[in-house]
């Protein structure tokens, strides 16, 4: 009998002592009883922790600046880049690291179309009237769209 | 000291670091986030849909978001489409109905109910709200009854496929959590992130000068449902849309 209660004040200091060391949150002394817990199958992580639990993957234009300091300056100061209301890099690229983008006219028709119902908060474009055929990158720089670059257009109309 | 005393100071011990561990336990923000849809900027191009999938892995064929395309006939009729839930965008699917008076794009996701509908259903308390203003989901104690898919007035909610890439996850339920992984990060869910023309915009309820607050100082600000008593905290400004 004196044995039993001799663990159980053990176990009880134990944990009441990790208890106090975490609860303080002081620097590195973090006690962690997970092992036990998972022994036992005491869930360890809250719901918050589940879902915080995650790099995110849309890092950001100043983290693409690292590497593409040019395309973030011309892009920072271009009308991709407006009034607090910008269009990320990620939005055309994807997101960070994945390393593509689209350079289709549909591409940036996705935006630009001339669809029914889009409200007048960008320029809009006839892709059927406005040089059919023609990739909008060989006059437009996507990272600074207006105005237009110096190309003489030789198709046809 | 007798055992009997040793027990009662042992209670009390017990009760006091219970109560330092709830006062520390807070290392979560202190925020409550809200969300404004600007139905007068969305142009349909489904940039969130996208972005929402890549960031959350949200499988193929489910949503956590989605556009809705809604037209108004000359005689009143309202007609909802969404073809690929406008993850595709809009401009390659043109309408196909006539006479049609007006129409806009209207994105949808989970309302983050301060009432939700869901969280009252689940029988494991799998799901909650937490103390900033999220619902979001306890996957290790969510058991895939769908109740709370079945329950949500929005369809927000879907179960993971059986053949998803994440073992543990299969058949459970998910939601939009408005990205808190990314909030919790001083960062702004990915649709609003990628939005191109500032449809979407997320901020702090509490902070009179976030641009949620600023957006609730209109008139013309509606929830969806708000009838049912959910009390979601997406709140949509039409402006002169209609």
């Amino acid at each position: 009998m004196q044995k039993k209660f001799f663990y159980v004040s053990v176990a009880l200091l134990v944990i009441s002592a990790t208890t106090v060391v975490n609860a303080l949150d002081i620097g590195p002394y973090h006690i962690d009883l997970g092992i036990i817990d998972r022994i036992l199958g005491i869930k360890t992580l809250s719901a918050e922790e589940q879902n915080i639990n995650k790099e995110p993957g849309y890092k950001g234009a100043e983290y693409c600046s690292e590497c593409h300091a040019g395309e973030y300056s011309t892009w920072s100061k271009s009308k991709h880049n407006l009034r607090g209301i910008e269009v990320n890099c990620e939005a055309c690229h994807g997101k960070a690291r994945t390393e593509k983008v689209d350079t289709s006219r549909e591409a940036c028709g996705s935006c630009h179309a001339e669809i029914p119902y889009k409200p007048n908060v960008l320029v809009k474009v006839g892709l059927d009237d406005h040089f059919p055929g023609v990739k909008c990158a060989q006059c437009h720089n996507p990272h600074n769209p207006w105005p237009p670059k110096s190309i003489v257009y030789t198709g046809g109309e | 000291m007798d055992r009997r005393e040793f027990l009662k100071l042992g209670l009390k011990a017990v009760v006091v670091v219970g109560g330092l561990s709830t006062v520390s336990s807070s290392k979560f923000t202190r925020n409550y986030w809200g969300f404004v849809v600007d139905l007068t900027r969305c142009i349909g191009c489904g940039k969130c849909v996208q972005a929402c999938r890549a960031e959350n892995s949200v499988p193929e064929g489910e949503y956590r978001t989605w556009v809705e395309r809604y037209q108004i006939t000359n005689d009143g009729e309202v007609i909802v489409d969404s073809p690929e839930m406008g993850e595709e965008g809009y401009a390659i699917h043109p309408p196909e109905v006539e006479n049609i008076k007006t129409g806009f794009f209207v994105p949808k996701l989970c309302n983050q109910c301060d009432d939700p509908p869901c969280v009252n259903v689940c029988p494991v308390n799998a799901t909650h709200l937490t103390s900033d203003g999220v619902v979001i989901m306890d996957w290790d104690k969510c058991i895939g009854c769908g109740y709370c898919v079945q329950a949500c007035p929005y369809g927000a909610r879907y179960l993971y496929p059986d053949d998803y890439s994440v073992k543990k996850l299969r058949g459970l339920a998910d939601k939009c959590n408005w990205c808190y992984h990314r909030i919790q990060r001083g960062l702004e869910p990915a649709c609003v992130f990628v939005c191109p023309t500032g449809a979407r915009r997320f901020g702090d309820l509490m902070d009179s000068g976030s641009v949620v607050r600023q957006y609730l100082r209109n008139v013309e600000i509606e929830r969806l449902r708000p009838e049912l008593g959910t009390k979601p905290k997406v709140y949509y400004y039409f402006g002169n849309i209609l």
